[in-house]
Parts: C-alpha cells; structure tokens; sequence
C-alpha cells in the first residue's frame, strides 16, 4: 500500500512538473479520483491527505479507454466531479505512467484549439476535411480550410449552412445513408464513432466519394456537437467498383463455362469433339483475368480473392505493403495474424468468415502489422463477399490500403493540439505572474506617492515614504529589464557585439557589485569568492563583455536567493579553446524532479501561489538564450542540499580587432554651462517635459518645447537650436518622421531621440532618419548631459 | 483603561506592502500586528482573536489560499479581506469561493479600501 502511495507520488510529481491544468484525474484501485490543480506542488500532499473526490461511475469505461490508449478527449460537467463550480472541463488523456494515469482536464471548451496557428496551418496542408456541427442549431460551426483543396470550396461558403443546405451537394442515392446513419437522434453512445461512405459534390459537378467519420461531443449526456472527418476514398472506390465488375464478369463466365461442361456432358460427344467450346471459353477467361490481373498490379492497394480455404489470386502490392513473400502467404495464408502487431491481434480477424458477410457492406478493418525489418504501418482493409451462382457467398475479396501516413498526420494534428494547450495554460500562468511582479512594486509606488501629496507629513516620514519608493521603482525597473530582454531574445532582437576587454577586469567588478549588495542586505553568512584562470597581463578577451555581465548577474541573484548560509564562488576556467565561466553555490541545490524545467520559459521551480524566491522566472531563460547568443552552451550540476554550480561557456577568442572603441566619460560631477545655448525639446507628455525643463535649465540653457512633431518641424523653421531632443512617441508626426522632414530642410542641428521602448529597432530606425544619437527612458541626468555636451563640443 | 481599539492583523511578506497598509490604517485608530507568511498568521490566530484579518495571497511556504482553509477550518471566524497583486477577475472569484469575506487588488485604491474597511471596522 505505501509502496503504491509512493508511487502515486513519484507520478503525480512527475506529471505536475510536465503538464499544468485546473484539475488532475489520476486512476487509483480501479477508480479515478480527481484533485484540485492550483498549486502543482501541492498535488502530491492532497493525494496523501485524500483531499480527493472520486469521479462518477457513468464516467469510468470512458476514462479507462482514454487511459489504455493514452488517446481522446471528453468534456465533463464539474458536478460530475463533485466539484461546486458548474461548467464542464475538457480531459485530455496525456500520459500513461507505471499503471497510473493521469488525465489534465481543462476549463473550457474543445473547439478554441481551432483558433490557434499552428494547428490551423496543420489543417491547412491536411487532405482531410475536418469540421464539426453543433447540434443546437444544425449548423457547420467549423471546417478546415483543407476543403478548398479537397472539394474546391472556399471553407467560408459553407460555413454556417445547416444540414439541409449542404444535403444538396450530397449524391441523391447516399442521402438515405446519411440520414439513417447521422440522423443525430442522439441514439448512438459517445464511445462508438460513426463511420460510413457516400458521394459528394466537387465544385465542377462531378462526385467524389468520401469516408466520413464521425464522434458526437456530449455534455449532461446531451450531445452538443458532431466532429467529423472526411476523407476522398475517390480512386479506392473506383478500383472497387472494377474488381467487382470484373469478379462478376469472371463468375459469369465461369457459369458458362459449367453449362457447356454439363451440356457436353450429357450430348456425351466423343473427346474430340468437346475441345473447341472449353478452348474459347477459357481464351475469354484468360483475356479478362489478364485485364483484372494489369488493373490489379497498377493500384497502390492490395488486392486479394480468395475462396474459404485457398488464395486465388493476390497482386504483387502484397510484398510491397507486407514485406513478405507472396508465395509463402498462399502455402498458409493463416501466418497472417503472425505478422499483425502484438496489441491488434486479438481485434483482428484475418481471414474474414465468408458467412459474416453481408451484400453491399464490406467488412471494413483498420490495425497495424510488423514488417520483417520492424517497420510498423497502419492498414486499412474492406473484404466484399461474392456470390455464385445460387446467390451464396464463395468468394471473397479484399482490398486493403497503407494508411500509415494518414494516421501519422492524425497523431501529429493531435500532438500539436496538446502542444497548444499546454503552452495556452503556461502563457496564461506566466502572463498572471508577470502581472502579480508588476503589481507589487506598483502598490508601493502608487500608495506612497499618493501619501506623500499631503501636506501635514514632517521630513523624516517624507524621507521614509520616497525610500520606500525608490526601493520599488528599482524592483519594478529590474523586473521591466528582464521582460524587455526576454522579448527581446524571443524576437531575435539582441544583437551581441564582439569587443576587447579585460576578463579579470570584468569579474571583479561583478565581485565588487555583488560584494557591496551583501553588504547592505546584510548577508553575512554568505562569503563570495572569485577565480580567475588567466594572468591579469593576458587576460583581454573578444567577446561581448555586457551580456558575459548580465549572465554572471542572472546566474549569482539565482544564487544567492537559493543560499542562506556558505559561500558563492564564481570565476572562470580556461578549456581549449572556450572559457568556461561558473558560478558554484552551498545553497539548497534543484529538486531533482525541477532540473528539466529550470531553462523552461515562463516557468519557475518554485511556481504557483507560494512565493519563496520571487522573481518573473524569467533569469535563467535569459541567461541560457544569451549564452546562445555567445556562442556558447550552459548547464548546471546540482546536489539537493549541498548546491549548484551553473557552468556557461564561450568561444575564447584573443586577437584584437582593430576598432576605435567609443568612450564614454562619466562627468557626473562638473558643471556644465550652457549659458547661450537654445535646446529645442520635442515631447508631448507634460510630465516628462516638465523633468526635462528642470535637468536643462540647470545648465542655464534655455528651453523650447513642441508639443508635437509638426509643432517641432514648424518652430525649427524660425529658430535655429543647438540641440534638438526628440521623443520618438509624438502624436500628428512621430519623431522619426519629424526628423526626416527636418534633414530635408537642410537642418543640421544635432538630434537625440529618446524613447521608452529599449528595443534596438527603434535604434537604427531612429539613426537612418537623422539622428546623432540614442537614448533610453527612463533618463539618467549624466548620460543625456555627457550626450549633449559631446554634440555640442563637435 | 483597557485598549478598545480593533485588533487587526495584517499578512504580507512584502515589506514596503506592509508599511503602506500601516499608513492607510492609521486613521482608523486600530490595533495592528503583522505576520509574515501564512503560517505565522495562523500562529498569532490562534494566540489572539482578531476583528479583521488582510491577507496576502502570494507569500513564502503558505499562501494565503491555503491559510484561509486553515483558519477556518480550526474554527476562526474572524472577517479576512483578500489583499493581492493576482488582479484578475479569476482570482477575486478564486477568493470568493475561498471564503475571504471581501477582495482587493493591488495597488490599492485607497477609496475602495477604506470602503471595504467600513464594512468591517464600524
């Protein structure tokens, strides 16, 4: 018993750390029980504490053939689940895991998976026809665009028409086929999928025949929907109807050949004499087996006749489909079932009883078979019964088509369904953690600086409640840093430059950041360590020193959320021709069960409501896609309980490029004195522009604002400035155009542009219209300074 | 003289979050204590009885979510007001069906709080 419950657990683990949905089923001692899904980590502790409730016994048969075939989805009403809310879940069976299974179910409905891209292209290149009615209103609600290619209708003409409307595209003898099988009078159960044959209408008026299948969706055990598939079967069905012809053909001369037997027999001619109607009988036989038999070798199917007992006649498709001899099959056609996969053969009837037959239905299977190489191919065979003479069946004929690659396509439409739910679930889980991150910050920012209007605070609270502000700016700034990178890899956006720089250098200066931030958070039983392979005198290195910065950052903040106490020691090693950058901790390492997911976007080891650690779960994302961006590969070894030692490496590459590397001189503390200067500043929000009049102005520069960029293009026309700033935002003309115009002119005024989207795009944008220079909100005083006071020097 | 203030205990991890929510208390004269995580909520539950209790959701070890089902299952009645940054309208319906007598989304709109306080505190 604990050995099951441990088991439970260890699937139960495993299943939440894969998948994520609003409830979990799992199968336990021949029942399902079904748990609460909002904290994956708390699946385990609720299964344990049986804060489960069974499912509804109408539900087991359906739920047990979704769990053996790992395959299907149903859609649930909640009370069926005993749960409170009311509505229904879509259980998708997902994973079948050392005899338990665990079913995801899903608010919602089945059909949103329509919506998605992927799928839908799937659809598109499909050569089946997919749609579905919904039965309230007997109308098509959905159909694949593949019908266009199919049937030659654009899918949006028949969409929405009723099962009246599209009857007229169906050939009139089939109608009755139709109605009977698919009269949708609710009578057939939901386990049994309907499958049948009939003719529709091609848009140039010729009829092609289809195999439709089809599966009512139920809700409160009322259907709602029809999904159905439809697949051309034109050509098989014409071989079809020759084979018959030609069998009919056959058994007639057959007949004739009997009569002039008997009448021979019983005119009792002398020998000589009986040669001639024999002779031209079987020349005529001979000729039509010679027509069936080149008909028979031209098609991709198999074709075979038989009798109760022999094989008479079976086409060199055989070999081909089967991988077998053709001539050991006739010997002992019963080594058949031998050659059909494991798991079909107790479905499967070989050697179909003549007796089973019924006229104008053939006997339709579908299961797969093992080549002699191990190749496993899906088969789809339709046996037809022949009659002789006394209307008994004495023949059989089978045809039998590969249908391996349908059922692959199937498999992949469906895989990319679950793909696309899956990843629906994680954007919404992660679209709700990144709000929540925003959200905190902005509830100290937003309280406080509404507090701090007031006019009855004394200084010291002031100074308390902008501290308290600041602290959260600065998280709310770190969290949009990360959001904007991660966009920004995720659109191929980063652009990885490669310069010379000192590698020791830059470790210690992250030593140095690190050190000084431990210090004020009072970490002091945590000692940070450094390594350094090179001599300091042969330490330059080409790379990209700020991404190498921003990985180590990602990579020591994961380190020290995760360590309370020892030591974090970073550096890097020298390995052939990469250098090998680590950062090893003593802290509480990675779960065993969370090692796969930790580079996961949008996820988190420690996801769901309890915060632990805080963050986005956004750095390690990052930080491997920067790596990759380098050039390099990362990974991690981790001891639960001992620590983590995350190891990223890059190309080490030592020759310098000749390159003038622009230099930035921080003149944070001089004066600047733009005593007779006129800065023109484009920028249509009050506050920002009321920002940039005070940081100006302290430069006794004076200060003109446009408010727009036409407005900026018209003053610029009477006035000449000395520097122009440019918000790219602007309404009526934007700043890039507003820049365009203003270079047509012939001004020649230094531009910057500043704008709040730190995306590299607007960079070059802004560059090719004209601009001098770049800069980002929010605006740092010393940068835009040291900016301008560079343009105006030139 | 005996303190006939209310007694209202405050859960939230977040340092800055708790320092906002003792500003905009203050004019309602109330006894505050503060708790860190869910799990030192039910601690200070089960050392005193409460008017009004302001959760978190998202805190470390225990979420409020599951420290409401706690509370009451040991029998504390105490009002709770659900106060998180999970904004969404699925999460205050979540809340609702939790049993938290009342929900506000951070930020904090400083009206709606001091409405949602009046139910409570008078």
């Amino acid at each position: 018993m604990s050995d099951t419950l441990n088991t439970l657990k260890e699937v139960l683990r495993d299943f939440a750390d894969r998948y994520s949905g609003d409830y979990l089923l799992y199968q336990q001692e021949g029942t399902f029980r079904c748990v609460d899904w909002n904290r994956s980590s708390e699946v385990v502790a609720k299964a344990e504490s049986d804060e489960t409730v069974p499912v509804k016994k109408e539900w087991l048969p359906t739920l047990a053939a979704m769990a053996q075939s790992g395959k299907g989805i149903v859609s649930i009403p909640l009370s069926d689940l005993d749960l409170p809310q009311n509505g229904y879940v879509a259980c998708i069976a997902t994973s079948y895991l050392k005899g338990f299974v665990a079913l995801l179910l899903v608010k919602g409905s089945l059909t949103s998976f329509a919506s998605n891209a992927r799928v839908n292209s799937l659809l598109r290149f499909s050569r089946e026809i997919y749609f579905s009615f919904n039965l309230q209103d007997k109308k098509l609600n959905y159909i694949s665009p593949s019908i266009e290619d199919v049937l030659g209708y654009s899918h949006k003409a028949l969409l929405g028409k009723n099962l009246e409307e599209l009857a007229v595209y169906v050939h009139p003898e089939d109608l009755s086929i139709l109605e009977q099988s698919i009269a949708f009078d609710h009578e057939f159960d939901d386990a049994t999928p309907v499958s049948l044959q009939f003719r529709f209408m091609h848009r140039t008026g010729r009829y092609l025949y289809f195999q439709l299948n089809a599966q009512m969706e139920f809700h409160d055990w009322e259907p709602v929907e029809v999904y159905c598939s439809l697949r051309d079967i034109s050509e098989i069905k014409e071989t079809e109807d020759l084979a018959m012809q030609l069998n009919v053909q056959m058994h007639a001369l057959e007949k004739e050949l009997q009569q002039s037997q008997k009448k021979h027999d019983d005119s009792k001619l002398p020998d000589q004499a009986d040669g001639a109607p024999r002779q031209l009988v079987s020349n005529s036989l001979a000729h039509d087996e010679e027509v069936f038999q080149q008909m028979a070798e031209n098609t991709n199917d198999i074709f075979m006749l038989r009798d109760a007992k022999h094989i008479i006649y079976i086409n060199n498709q055989f070999e081909k489909i089967w991988g077998r001899s053709k001539e050991a099959l006739i010997q002992d056609p019963y080594q058949l079932s031998e050659w059909i996969y494991p798991e079909d053969q107790p479905n499967v009837e070989v050697w179909v009883n003549l007796e089973t037959l019924t006229r104008n239905t053939p006997y339709v299977q579908q299961f797969r078979i093992v080549k002699p190489d191990g190749d496993i191919r899906w088969l789809w065979s339709r046996s037809f019964p022949v009659y002789n003479s006394e209307g008994m069946p004495y023949r059989l004929l089978e045809i039998t088509t590969d249908i391996t690659e349908q059922k692959d396509f199937e498999d992949a439409l469906m895989t990319a369904k679950e793909k696309a739910q899956e990843s629906d679930m994680l954007k919404s889980t992660f679209l709700a953690n990144i709000s929540h991150e925003i959200r905190t910050p902005m509830n100290g920012i937003v309280g406080f600086s509404e507090l701090i209007a007031r006019d009855d605070l004394d200084a010291e609270t002031r100074k308390n409640y902008v501290v308290i502000m600041k602290k959260s700016s600065e998280q709310l700034i770190r969290i949009i840093d990360d959001i904007i990178d991660f966009a920004k890899l995720e659109a191929n956006q980063i652009r990885i430059s490669a310069e010379t720089f000192d590698v020791n250098k830059l470790i210690d200066q992250v030593f140095v950041f690190f050190e000084n931030r431990m210090e004020q958070s009072d970490t002091n039983s945590l000692t940070l360590l450094v390594s350094k392979a090179l001599p300091d005198e042969e330490a330059e290195i080409v790379s990209d020193d700020h991404r190498i910065r921003q990985v180590l950052s990602y990579l020591i903040d994961n380190s020290v959320k995760y360590t309370d106490e020892g030591f974090i020691e970073f550096g890097y090693t020298v390995q052939g021709d990469k250098l090998e950058f680590f950062v090893k901790d003593s802290g509480i390492g990675i779960a065993k069960e969370k090692r796969e997911v930790i580079f996961e976007r949008f996820r988190q080891a420690d996801e769901g409501h309890t915060r632990k650690y805080g963050g986005t779960g956004l750095g390690l994302p990052i930080a491997q896609g920067l790596v990759n961006l380098l050039g390099g590969a990362i990974r991690f070894e981790s001891e639960e309980n001992k620590g983590t030692t995350f190891y990223f490496t890059i190309p080490y590459r030592r020759e310098k490029e000749k390159e003038s590397k622009e230099v930035f001189s921080e003149w944070i503390d001089e004066k600047y004195n733009w005593k007779d200067k006129l800065i023109l500043v484009a920028e249509d929000d009050e506050l920002n522009f009321e920002y940039m009049k005070i940081i100006l102005e302290s430069s006794q520069a004076k200060v003109i604002r446009a408010k727009d960029g036409s407005q900026a293009v018209k003053i610029c026309s009477n006035l000449n400035f000395d520097i122009i700033l440019m918000d790219i935002r602007l309404p009526i003309l934007n700043g890039i155009q507003a820049t365009q115009q203003l270079r047509q002119m012939g001004v020649t005024t230094p531009i910057v542009a500043q704008t709040a989207f730190a995306m590299d795009d607007d960079e070059y944008k802004c560059l090719a219209a004209g601009c001098d220079r770049y800069i980002t909100k929010p605006i740092s005083k010393g940068k835009l300074f040291s900016t301008i006071e560079e343009l105006l020097q030139k | 003289m005996t303190d006939i203030r209310k007694k209202v205990l405050i859960v939230e991890d977040e340092e800055s979050n708790y320092a906002l929510l003792q500003v905009l208390l203050r004019s309602w004269n109330v006894e505050l204590a503060w708790a860190q995580t869910g799990a030192e909520a039910i601690l200070r539950c089960q050392q005193h009885s409460f008017d009004l209790i302001l959760m978190d959701i998202k805190m470390p070890e225990m979420s409020g979510y599951e420290a409401i089902k706690r509370l009451r299952a040991l029998g504390v009645e105490t009002p709770i007001i659900a106060q998180t940054a999970y904004a969404r309208i699925e999460d205050e319906e979540k809340s609702r069906e939790l049993g938290f007598d009342a929900y506000i989304s951070k930020p904090i709109n400083r009206i709606k709080f001091n409405k949602i306080l009046e139910q409570f505190l008078t």
